[in-house]
This record gives C-alpha cells, structure tokens and sequence, in this order.
C-alpha cells in the first residue's frame, strides 16, 4: 500500500511530466482501439464483398500448381498459372462429405481478346440485314454513312501517310489502298451497288475496314464457371442489365462495371465519369485538371462522335445543336468539337442532350447485349482458340457495384472456358471421336495429348487414343463445327457443364467461422483420397487485394509501435531524470534499510499506473469513438472503397481482443521503461543521503 | 529473493548477534578508509581504533574535513572500509553482502540526517512507519502502535497528517529522529543533527536524544562541531585529519 502510495505521490508531484506522457499514452491506445477497429471493418468488409462474389470462403486448386491462386490477379497484374484438376465430380463429392461445406462451384480464370470489329464493320453488318429486310430507305441513308466513312478513310490515310508508310510499307493492303480508295470513291461502285451489294459489301469489309486504325480490340478477363450455381451461391450477385445466362445454356455475361468503363464508347463514357465527379464528389471543371483532360480527350476525339452518326442524322441534329450552342456554324465536326467542350456552366444541359440527341444514334456500347460475338483466347498449349458467344447480360454485385475490383472479370459458362483454355469437353471429344472415323487416321501427336490432357481417364481408352490422333486437324477445324453442329442455344446437360476439367474451385461454408478449421479437413481429405488439392482461403485465393489488409494492419502495428516506442522512451527518460532528482530521496530509503528490489517495486508501480491509468482513458476515448463512429457509419468516399467497405457506409465495432491487446502493450510498456531508470536508481548509494554533509 | 527468505536473513543476522560476546557494540580496529580523485589517494581515516559500548551517549567532534561524516558512514555501514575491521553488533561488515548490509541497518541502526531527509511526498506518519514497512515482518498493529508511540514521544502527536514541507526544521528533525527509533535499533547515527536548526530547537533535539538514550537505552553516536552540543554528551571523540586525538 506504502508503495502504491508513493507511487500515485510521486506521479502527483511530477503532473507536467505525467501529464505529457500520459497524453501519448492516450494517443496511442486511441489509435490502436480506432486503428484496429478500423482495419477489422474494413478486412471483414472485403471478406463479405470477396465471399460473397468471387471467391467464396474457400478456393480448392492443383497441388501442383507453378504459382499461387490469385483470383484478381496477383501483385504484379498478371494471371498466375495455377495448373488445372482433372475431376470436378469427384473433388466435389469428396469435399461435400464434410459437415462444413455447402457448395462446390467449378471455377476457372483467364484472360481473352475479343474484336467486335470497326464502324465500317458494324455499318457493312447493318447494310446486310437492311438488304435482308428489304428496307431501301434504310439502305439509301447506310450506304450515304459508308462513303462518308470511305472519305475519311481518304482523309486519315492523306494525313498519316508518312507516319503509315514507316509502320506499313510492305503491307500489300496498304500498297494497294490508294487504288481501292479511289475504287470505292468513284461513281462508279455506287452505281451498280444495289444490284452487287454482296459482292460491294465484301470489297468494302475487305478492302477498306482494314484501313481503320482503332484500338478496337477489348482485353477481357473472364471467369468460366456454371452460371446458375454461381449465382445461387454468391448472394451479392445480379444482372444489372438483360437476363441471366440460362440454365445449361452457352453464353457471356458482362461485368456491369466493365461494360459501362470499356465497352461503352469512350466519349460517353468520360461524360458518364465527368457527371459522377461533378455530382456525387462536388468536384468543378474548372479546378479540376483530371476532369479538364477528359474534357480535352472528348474533344479531341470527336471524330469518334460525328463519324459513327449517319447524314440524315446528323442533318437532324444541326439545327438543334446550332440553337444550343447559339451558332451559325454549318459543318458537324467544328459545332460537335464547340459541344464537347463543355465548363461547369452547361455541363449538365449538354451531358442530357448527348443522351437523347446523339447516344441512340452512335455506337453506344461495342458489344451490345443479345449480340453473339467471338472471343478468342490462347490455350494451355499457346494456340489461339475461338468462340461464338451470346452476351446475355451484365452483371454486377450488391452494394459495391461502382468499385473496379471485384467487378474486373466477366462471367462465361464452363464449357466455352474448358473449350477457349484448351480442355476438351465430351461434345468436342464426340466430334473429334467422329472426325476420325472419317478420316481414317490413328496418328499419335503431342497436340493430341495436350488436347486430351484434361480427359486422363479417357487416355488410356484405345478409341480416344484413334480421336485424338487427329487433334491439329480437330484444331482448325473446330470452329466450323462449332459454327455448323454446336449452336450457341444448345443446352448441356448439368453435369456436362459441371464435370471435367478446372483450374479451381470455390467452396462456400455452412458456418465461415470455421473456415480455418474447414480448410485444415479439406486439406487432410486431399492427402488422404489423393485428390491433389491444395486450400487457400479468401484472402489468400484473392491474391494481391486479399492482403491489403494484412499490409494495412502491419503498417497500423508499426505505427502504434512506434508511437508506444516513443511512450517508452519518454517515461524511461522522465522516470531516469525524476530518479536524478529524488537521489538523496532514494539514498536515504537505501539507508533506512530498503533493499534494491523495493525500489524496483517502486518504479514499476508508477509506470503501472501511468501506463494503465491513461491506457485506461485512451482506450475509452477508443472505444467511445468507434461507438459514435460505428453507428453513424463512415461514408464510402470512392468505388474502390465500396468494395473494402462491403457497401456504401463502413460500420465499426470495439474487439475485446484489441483492449486486451493495447493492455499486454501498455504492461510492455511500463515493464521496459522502468528497467534502466530503476537499474539507474538501484545504483544509488546510500552514501547519497549524506550527500550535504561535509 | 521472497519475503520469507529475507525474514531468514534478518534472523540469521540477530542469531549471529546472540552468539557474539560483542552484543550492540561498535568496534573498529586499526580503520583506514581512503577515497581516490583521480590518481591522487586521499586518505580520510588513518588508522582508527574505537569501541563504543552498549548505551553511549557519544559525539565525534572535529573541524569540517576531520573524517567525523566518514567514521559515521563506516559505523552506520553505508561505506565500508580501506582496510581494518568494522564491528557492528558483532558483525564485520566488511564480510558481509549487500543484502545483509542493508537488513543490518533496517534492523539495528537509526539515522538522523543534517538535512532531515524526509519523503517529501509523504505525510509524518507515513514517513515514521515507512521503515516499518521494510521489515514487513510487522502487523499492522504492531506498526500503528510503534508509530503513534514514537509520534507522540516527538511531540508531534497532533501533525501525524501533515506532509514535511508543513512543518518547521526542528518538527522536521523530531520526525526523523522518530523515524530512527520506530524500528528500536541498537545504535542511533545522527550526522550534525542540530547543524540546520537554531540553538533553542538543536537544545530540545538534544534533550529528546538525552531523554531516549536514558529511557530506550539505545546507543547514541553524532557528529558535531556545536561546543554546546560537545558540552553534553558523556563521550567526545575528537577526530582531525583522519586521526582520533581524544577519545574523551
């Protein structure tokens, strides 16, 4: 009790010196409680946003895999290559026998390219089905738009001779252009249009779309999986915009959010951006300068606004866009670029008028939902495979729409993404099974391998052996096939769809706290039936992003470490400059008969108390803050932030464990700055009580 | 080391006393104690022989630098000495520990300082009972009682509450002298106790001393160059430059 006593005594007496260090004390433990309360929010906010979407609780791959599972991409923005299983049925029958698991959804990623051809491309197609309808109207006003676009094709190559000839000089295309533009030109081609239109169109789409330099080409990541078990599986899941791929059906669903950044057109898209910073983030044009060069961009680009508008329409617009702009301007290009050019003042009043005057009539959307396109990436073995494929819809998921990261693949069913990695599926292996009868052949190749690596059962089948000698052929010729036999409405059975080859799977858990305890008894499962697995959990399956928050609380750990470092040092220094001061105080406690120890004791305790005291008090603070704050909510200030805060508010929550934890810290704290100045004090002899005497 | 053990020690220290024949004296023979400065030795205690018996009322007298605060230092077994043997209470303090050393002064010897050296932050009683509470062996009782007896023998029954620097010097030396006789030690070491107080408070500490040594029994050694205070003791050892010249 002496000893408490002249402990709070000795704190008392010294309040400046307490005060001080008491308020870093209270700093720190504050910013612990809030830090990690913070950081906990935000790490369960993005396991709901990742569990919830992409990753599930669990993710199931090959042992053998060269690189770890990294469903967004890993750090350095690549695919990394996780190898493949050969059996979906029976990882999943397997992992299902545990209590713990719900659902096994098959899973693949990979990275696509896709064309969906240039403006003359798109006006050719429209000109076709005109012709098929018999509209001439329709036809009149297209061919109109195919020699304005013809015309600027003579414009642009003019413009860009020297700079084409440098990159393009052996292209025979490009030898022969000046001649087939001056051929699509004369009044001639024209003339007899109607009546060759097939083989006019085919001259056009062979001769001149070519000539269009555009960054046409869009680079897709897409995930392969069963469309309807993802989403009965993942809850956040929606279509924003058509329907759901159906059941057993082949098909492409969009992510809502790369649709609407990348797909749209890109001035449209800019103004969709430009609308967004004005409105929901109160941000001006002209202060600015990431708006201003959007700005400048559109304007820049308008070419890409008036070229892909027909005459009849652009007759129609000029008059309005005329009376907008308050201008006698006659020529489409200048009055666009005048509109284009928009300030804080008008911007609202064009971005409407852009949409209902101008979007309906451009290409809005480069892939429009409902069309069929081909996709065509590089296989396993580095041979470029295609597909035809029907954009159902766009999809995106609950509460974090708007942020880039979990909206960054595409959804495919699994057959077309066994068929684009390079996997061959029962359908194709019947084909190939069927090719080679005709074909006679029992040729064993290394493509043939590759292309039944997936099937290692079937290998050993004779018959396959015989299929699979013809694989290079199968290769070229499976698109024909495809196009010809497979048609893109066919409906797989489920299990077609579900079973054979994966790269990974996502298990989702009846109870995710568990899912340690889950992901150890898959593991041993794997090992003891020999299926080859290797577990990761979401944070782990989400690669890069799935450790920011490790990387976060480290850098908040550092943090308070530091600021509890300099707690240390001060009241070490504070307790050594107090034991220099109360020397003769000490010395004569030495001499009275008290041992080393007790002044030990003595230290401690006032560290104790200065230590817990106002532990205490920050940890209230702490606690009081994340109360205010978890209430209300913090508002998701970005898209990205959408996604780590699960939604458009972030709700915190006081862990017992962190007041546990600032308390180990705080105890840390005052046993290490006690030890030099008590060593300091211990030293003190009691010769120092004599210290005034001669 | 546990409360246990250190109470061990304390007895083997009282045991070790019980069996010597030199029971509470103080017995020092052919002393040096030499302090270096650098490289230059400079001797403060030549050769000193001195037995103080059980009782004495005793003064070292002696100008500034004579060596009085050192022979103290040695005898209240802060210090140790050069060479030669320093008895205390049958103990040569040269062979024993640290540890023992201090159990030696908690449990036989009282100070009185020149400059009181109270705990400023604590009040009279606190700073009566604080060795008590070192020698943890006591109960509460035990300790209140000691402490209200040796308050009220001071005269200061009525400041038990208030803290050092409410009270005058010589209140201030009569808690200290009652913080040196609450543990009843043996021997009582006062270093000029009347240096910092005027004649009329130094006479009254020195009664109180007289009056304790008659009743207590307790030995009695202090330091002094106050004629007046020479006057009273039954004993003086003068001392200059390191050397006893009387031993009275």
């Amino acid at each position: 009790m002496m000893l408490w006593k002249l402990a709070l005594r000795n704190l008392f007496v010294h309040r400046l010196k307490t005060t001080v260090t008491g308020l870093i004390i209270v700093f720190g433990t504050t910013l612990a409680i809030v830090g990690n309360s913070l950081v906990d929010a935000i790490s369960g906010g993005m396991q709901r946003s990742l569990t919830h979407s992409i990753t599930g609780d669990l993710q199931v791959y090959s042992k053998e895999a060269k690189e770890k599972i990294a469903i967004l991409g890993s750090m350095d923005g690549n695919m990394p290559d996780i190898g493949y299983l050969p059996d979906f049925k029976k990882v999943k029958d397997a992992i299902l026998t545990l209590p713990n698991v719900k659902e096994v959804i098959p899973m693949g990623v990979n990275t696509a390219m896709l064309n969906p051809g240039n403006l003359l491309d798109i006006k050719l197609a429209e000109l076709r089905a005109a012709y098929q309808s018999k509209s001439p109207a329709r036809v009149a006003s297209l061919k109109e738009h195919l020699l304005t676009i013809v015309k600027d094709i003579e414009r642009s190559q003019k413009e860009n001779e020297q700079n084409l000839l440098g990159v393009y000089g052996a292209d025979k295309l490009f030898k022969d252009a000046p001649e087939s533009i001056a051929t699509a030109l004369s009044p001639a081609f024209w003339k007899d249009f109607d009546a060759r239109h097939e083989e006019k169109i085919e001259f056009l789409a062979n001769k001149m779309a070519p000539l269009i330099f555009d960054d046409n080409n869009l680079f897709l990541s897409y995930l392969g999986t069963v469309p309807e078990l993802f989403q009965q599986s993942f809850g956040q899941f929606e279509i924003a915009s058509g329907e759901m791929i159906p059941a057993g059906a082949r098909g492409f669903l969009f992510s809502d959010y790369i649709y609407e950044t990348q797909v749209k057109h890109r001035v449209a898209r800019r103004l969709d951006q430009i609308k967004k910073q004005l409105v929901k983030e109160k941000l001006t044009i002209a202060t600015n300068k990431e708006i201003q060069d959007k700005i400048t961009a559109n304007v820049a680009q308008a070419a890409e606004v008036y070229n892909q508008l027909e005459p009849s329409r652009i007759q129609a617009i000029l008059p309005k866009l005329q009376s907008l702009l308050n201008s006698q301007e006659k020529d489409i290009a200048p009055l666009l670029k005048s509109f284009l050019a928009m300030d804080d003042t008008n911007f609202l009043e064009r971005f409407r008028f852009f949409y209902d005057e101008i979007a309906p009539y451009i290409i809005l959307y480069r892939v429009k939902v409902g069309d069929t396109f081909a996709i065509t990436a590089f296989t396993k073995s580095g041979y470029s495979s295609s597909v035809n494929l029907k954009v159902y819809g766009t999809y995106r998921f609950k509460s974090f729409e708007s942020s880039p990261l979990a909206g960054s693949v595409n959804v495919m069913d699994m057959v077309s993404f066994r068929k684009l990695f390079g996997f061959m599926t029962a359908t194709r292996r019947a084909e190939t099974e069927e090719l080679g009868k005709e074909m006679g052949t029992v040729d064993f190749s290394r493509d043939d391998m590759e292309a039944m690596f997936g099937q290692s059962v079937d290998v050993a089948d004779k018959s396959h052996e015989k299929a699979s000698s013809l694989a290079n052929l199968a290769q070229s010729a499976f698109g024909k096939i495809d196009s010809q036999r497979r048609d893109v409405d066919t409906r797989y059975p489920r299990d077609e769809m579900e079973n054979g080859v994966f790269l990974n799977a996502a298990i989702i858990l009846k109870d995710p706290s568990l899912t340690d305890r889950t992901l150890q008894e898959i593991a041993k499962l794997s090992d003891a039936q020999g299926l080859g697995l290797q577990v990761a959990d979401w944070r782990e399956a989400a690669g890069g992003i799935g450790q920011l928050t490790t990387m976060v609380r480290g850098i908040l750990y550092l943090f308070v470490v530091v600021i509890f470092g300099v707690a240390t040092f001060i009241i070490m220094n504070s307790m050594l400059m107090a034991t220099l001061e109360r020397r003769r105080e000490i010395g004569t406690m030495r001499a009275i008969g008290a041992q080393r120890s007790f002044l030990m004791g003595l230290f401690l305790r006032e560290t104790f108390v200065l230590a817990f005291v106002f532990g205490a008090i920050g940890t209230l603070i702490g606690v009081a803050i994340v109360s205010v704050v978890g209430m209300k909510g913090i508002p998701a200030m970005g898209d990205v932030s959408t996604f780590f805060f699960s939604g458009d508010r972030l709700y915190l929550s006081v862990n017992p464990l962190h007041i546990a934890l600032v308390f180990i810290a705080m105890t840390i704290v005052a046993i290490v700055s006690t030890q030099y100045p008590a060593w300091r004090a211990m030293q003190i002899s009691p010769l120092d009580a004599m210290q005034t005497s001669e | 080391m546990g409360a246990a053990q250190a109470a061990l020690r304390v007895l083997n220290v009282v045991n070790k006393q019980g069996d010597s024949p030199n029971v509470d004296t103080i017995e020092l023979t052919n002393v040096v104690k030499e302090y270096r400065l650098g490289k230059v030795t400079v001797p403060a205690l030549k050769s000193i022989n001195l037995r103080i018996e059980n009782g004495e009322f005793s003064v070292i007298a002696g100008p500034s630098g004579s060596g009085k605060t050192t022979l103290l230092n040695l005898i209240g077994c802060v210090d140790v000495a050069s060479s030669g043997d320093v008895v205390v209470s049958g103990q040569n303090t040269a062979r024993l520990s640290e540890r023992e050393l201090t159990n030696l002064r908690l449990h036989k010897i009282g100070f009185i300082f020149q400059s009181f050296n109270l705990i400023p932050v604590l009040n009279v009683y606190d700073n009566v009972e604080f060795p008590l509470l070192l020698m943890k062996h006591l109960s509460k009782e035990e300790r209140h009682s000691r402490v209200q007896h040796f308050i009220d023998k001071v005269g200061l029954g009525d400041h038990a509450k208030h803290r050092p620097n409410e009270l005058s010097g010589g209140q201030r030396q009569r808690v200290a002298i009652a913080r040196a006789l609450v543990t009843k030690p043996r021997i009582v070491l006062a270093d000029e106790p009347t240096a910092n107080l005027d004649s009329l408070t130094g006479q009254s500490i020195i009664d109180l001393m007289k009056e304790i040594n008659a009743s207590e029994k307790t030995t009695f050694l202090f330091s002094t160059h106050d004629d007046n205070v020479i006057r009273q003791a039954r004993r003086v050892i003068k001392l200059r430059d390191g050397v006893i010249e009387s031993l009275g």
